[in-house]
């Protein structure tokens, strides 16, 4: 019942709390430890921002135990962009090993004390190492995946060059909609679908991937994980009750569709999340695999090609999914690019799931941050609350149509 | 009553937009973006503080009208949900200010979400209209709150929306 869990107990989660919602809604291991983590800190004080130095003095306590001779870290700066962890941008001159001395720009990417999404540092370790090679990805040194160097779970890896918008775009949150221009789009079209093709088509068998569960193809598991996960954070986060998004998690609880293939999914595919270089139009890299999980491509297809990732082509008649291509034109591409056929019906629920997702993630998650100011950019996170409503009228439209 | 708030919001942002923000280090990504973050949350809040009275009762009276047309179906359903419906509704009946609208469309919206969750697993007829009704009924509420943020950019049709005076209209409830 909505009830069983109250405001107070948000703010403040008792272990039976905790406990009482983790039985609910079972999910894969490493998003329990992660949800649960973040409900043990929960009540922990509100965040009054990270320092360079302290950052530093995090990053240097990492490097000691990793790596031999002597080193010095210095060019210390911010990043901004994200909507949800803390990156400090640095040089790191060093002996490495094979290379012998020199200097790497690196990126110590840290969770604040609460994250608009309580993500696994270890679980994008382990996909930046099974991908480098394969797409363009930052390359991956060190993670602190349980807060050992950092007071929070950590990952250091390389600075790749570029942008995520052209600089006629810039001022767009989080990258949300960002308008590439028509010549640089149609260079960036065929890049950006064979990447994500390469990503579906990667067989996860190569790889250990231990901080992943693996779903059994023929069930509906992987689709009830991935409901189960987000009605969770709606149950741990919330701060109203919206009967809309409980019609939606029926519906989505009965017509959890069957899982064909496991292919890795990147969870956050689309404009924002990749590195290009605006001369030459080339992604030199894909990020933000925070999100990641083993499951059902059709998570991220429908993800990439959403609403509130797109917008209107100059001529205002055509919708270009993350500013890419139009919504057929891109499927077309990515079938032909992966060899991986897409279902309408499992593209469509996980439409609606992403909507759910949305709404949880803008009206839940991001109300609870903002008032226990967990975040070292708050009102960022207030600003995406307007993000949700969209998603709610695709959700309340397509229950009107179903029901 | 005269408000001085919305001029000294004005003031606010001005002071940000054309005193702070040419101080701060451009070298500092994170204090610019943030910056101009207030600033555009300033600006909505400023041009949308008359109506925040408007938008409480709106909001109240969508949760009765809704709870209104599932009053029956929480009857059927009966225990906690009947009696959270019952004390939902009797609380947005004498309702008038501030933080008692506030509270009793808390209320409400909780008492219509627990109808939900129970009927989840309720025969198809009864499920069906309790989940019908509240996805017919959620087209205003929802039109609302986006006209409200609109402002903010993330609207791919924001031409669709409702002026606002009309998007907080109750009496369209009884029309």
């Amino acid at each position: 019942m909505p009830w069983t869990v109250t405001e107070s107990d948000r703010d403040h989660p008792s272990v039976e709390v905790i406990e009482l919602v983790r039985r609910r809604f079972p999910t894969e291991r490493e998003v329990d430890d992660n949800l649960t983590r973040k409900m043990r800190h929960r009540a922990s004080p509100a965040f009054v921002g990270a320092s360079l130095e302290a950052m530093t003095h995090y990053v240097t306590a990492l490097l000691k135990d990793h790596i031999e001779g002597d080193f010095a870290v210095g060019e210390q700066r911010w990043l901004s962009g994200g909507a949800s962890k803390i990156q400090m941008a640095f040089v790191l001159d060093w002996e490495e090993p094979v290379v012998g001395r020199t200097q790497t720009r690196l990126v110590a990417r840290m969770e604040p004390a609460e994250s608009l999404n309580s993500t696994s540092r270890k679980r994008e370790f382990e996909l930046l190492r099974a991908f480098s090679g394969v797409i363009p990805v930052p390359r991956v040194y060190w993670v602190d995946p349980n807060g050992k160097w950092f007071p929070e779970p950590a990952l250091i890896y390389a600075l790749a060059s570029g942008t995520t918008k052209p600089r006629a775009a810039l001022g767009k949150v989080a990258g949300i909609g960002t308008n590439f221009g028509a010549a640089l789009r149609d260079r960036l079209k065929p890049q950006f679908v064979e990447h994500l093709a390469s990503i579906h088509a990667f067989d996860p068998g190569r790889v250990a991937f231990e901080a992943f569960d693996r779903p059994m193809v023929g069930t509906t598991q992987s689709a009830l994980w991935q409901l189960n996960r987000a009605r969770r954070i709606w149950e741990e986060d919330r701060g109203e009750d919206l009967p809309l998004l409980e019609v939606a998690a029926n519906w989505l609880e009965r017509n959890l569709p069957p899982l064909d293939r496991v292919s890795v999914v990147h969870g956050d595919y689309r404009s924002g999340n990749f590195l290009f270089d605006e001369a030459s139009a080339r992604i030199t890299a894909v990020l933000d695999w925070e999100r990641g999980y083993l499951g059902d491509r059709h998570r991220d297809l429908a993800w990439t090609t959403a609403e509130q990732y797109g917008h209107w082509s100059e001529d205002g008649k055509t919708f270009l999914a993350s500013g890419i291509a139009p919504v057929n034109e891109l499927l077309e591409l990515y079938e032909a690019a992966s060899g991986l056929r897409v279902d309408p019906a499992t593209l469509r629920y996980y439409r609606l799931f992403n909507c759910y997702q949305i709404v949880v993630t803008a009206l839940g998650s991001s109300h609870r941050v903002v008032k226990l100011s967990k975040t070292h950019q708050d009102i960022l996170i207030a600003w995406v609350e307007a993000a949700g409503y969209g998603a709610m009228e695709e959700l309340r439209d397509e229950m009107e149509r179903t029901l | 009553m005269f408000d001085r708030n919305e001029a000294a919001l004005q003031a606010a942002t001005k002071a940000l937009e054309h005193t702070v923000l040419p101080a701060v280090d451009p070298a500092d990504p994170l204090a610019v973006e943030q910056l101009r973050l207030v600033i555009g949350y300033l600006n909505l809040l400023q041009s949308r503080m008359a109506l925040i009275p408007d938008r409480s009762r709106f909001e109240l009276a969508h949760h009765q009208v809704l709870a209104e047309a599932l009053a029956q179906a929480a009857g059927i359903e009966g225990g906690e949900v009947a009696e959270r419906f019952s004390a939902a509704m009797a609380l947005a009946a004498t309702a008038r200010h501030g933080a008692e609208i506030g509270a009793a469309t808390a209320a409400l919206a909780s008492a219509v979400s627990g109808l939900v969750r129970a009927v989840a697993s309720a025969a198809p007829e009864r499920r069906w209209l309790v989940e019908r009704t509240v996805a017919e009924h959620s087209r205003r509420w929802i039109d609302a709150r986006r006209a409200w943020f609109a402002p903010l950019g993330f609207e791919l049709r924001p031409t669709e929306l409702p002026p606002l005076a009309d998007a907080f209209d109750i009496d369209r409830f009884s029309r």
